[in-house]
């Protein structure tokens, strides 16, 4: 059976905002995957990001890339276990590139085995079929703005 | 799904030159190659054992089927954990281990058929659904771009 792990309580909030704000916005029909592909290719490039700036615009870019592939989905397709399964292994395959290009710093090695973790969380969201993350590049553009400030 | 010189001169280009690592650095440069080339060996492994499955089907096209667990999500996070462990001692050869692996399991996820959450969840995903002659194609295109920048990499002029 196609199911698709459902996603926390505690994350609907958040969720209701980005999909209403989803629903005003114009999104052209395209497959989502074009928005994956461009979320790992931004989070190769990072691994060349020198200046802060830069680095704050490319995981910016990159958790765009997100919120669109998910509001282009739900709009124009049937949500699926396999566009599930491609969204969350691309999220970590991102991670592991932003976090392995921020290791230089200490909030990148704590970033980057908080990643190992959220790999783990991978395999016991799509066994438990509950959705279970930790939203680790958010907290990254964070850090990466405050240390701008 | 590219071929391993493709994954080797790509992947490994990519982990030195994000690693700031510089051309004379040769054990880097070993390690790299090594670390984006070395995932490959299962479907050697695999080819082998299912030989006489692949005589009937043929082999472009099902190769995808010949991987184990380490060229998926899993292989990911054991590259992870071993780069992890080498950090304390040398930084550099723990991005270059780590990056040179991720883009060998990345390209190979975006140009074919996987199931990346094997061996928990059996579910395959598809990024792309290139022929097998746009395959070759898309190898030919990686190696003589890779080629040149790995000369232009060897010469000091990155």
């Amino acid at each position: 059976m196609d199911v698709i792990p459902g996603r926390p309580a505690v994350a609907s909030p958040y969720r209701a905002v980005l999909a209403a704000l989803g629903q005003r916005l114009v999104l052209p029909k395209v497959n989502p995957v074009y928005y994956h592909l461009l979320a790992i290719f931004l989070s190769v490039l990072f691994l060349y990001a020198q200046e802060s700036w830069i680095q704050i615009a490319i995981v910016g870019a990159v958790l765009m890339t997100d919120w669109l592939d998910g509001a282009t989905a739900k709009r124009y397709w049937q949500p699926s276990r396999a566009g599930y399964v491609i969204d969350v292994v691309t999220d970590r395959a991102s991670e592991g590139f932003l976090f392995a290009g921020a290791s230089g710093m200490l909030s990148g090695q704590v970033l980057f085995l908080l990643w190992l973790i959220n790999c783990g969380l991978t395999f016991y969201s799509v066994r438990s079929n509950r959705h279970t993350a930790m939203p680790l590049r958010f907290a990254y553009l964070i850090i990466l703005a405050v240390q701008g400030v | 799904m590219s071929s391993t010189a493709a994954h080797a001169a790509s992947a490994s280009w990519i982990a030195l030159t994000a690693a700031h690592v510089q051309p004379n650095e040769t054990g880097y440069i070993i390690a790299a190659v090594i670390s984006a080339s070395v995932l490959d060996m299962d479907h050697v492994f695999f080819m082998i054992r299912d030989r006489d499955l692949y005589r009937q089907v043929g082999y472009p096209g099902q190769l995808h089927r010949a991987r184990s667990a380490f060229h998926e999500l899993f292989g990911l996070l054991a590259a992870g954990v071993l780069s992890a462990l080498l950090f304390p001692a040398d930084p550099t050869l723990a991005r270059v281990v780590f990056i040179a692996f991720a883009v060998h399991v990345a390209q190979d996820w975006v140009l074919g058929k996987s199931s990346p959450l094997a061996p928990v969840d059996s579910t395959e995903m598809r990024f792309s659904s290139l022929t097998a002659r746009q395959k070759v194609i898309v190898d030919v295109i990686t190696l003589i771009i890779f080629g040149g920048l790995w000369t232009l990499y060897l010469v000091g002029r990155l």
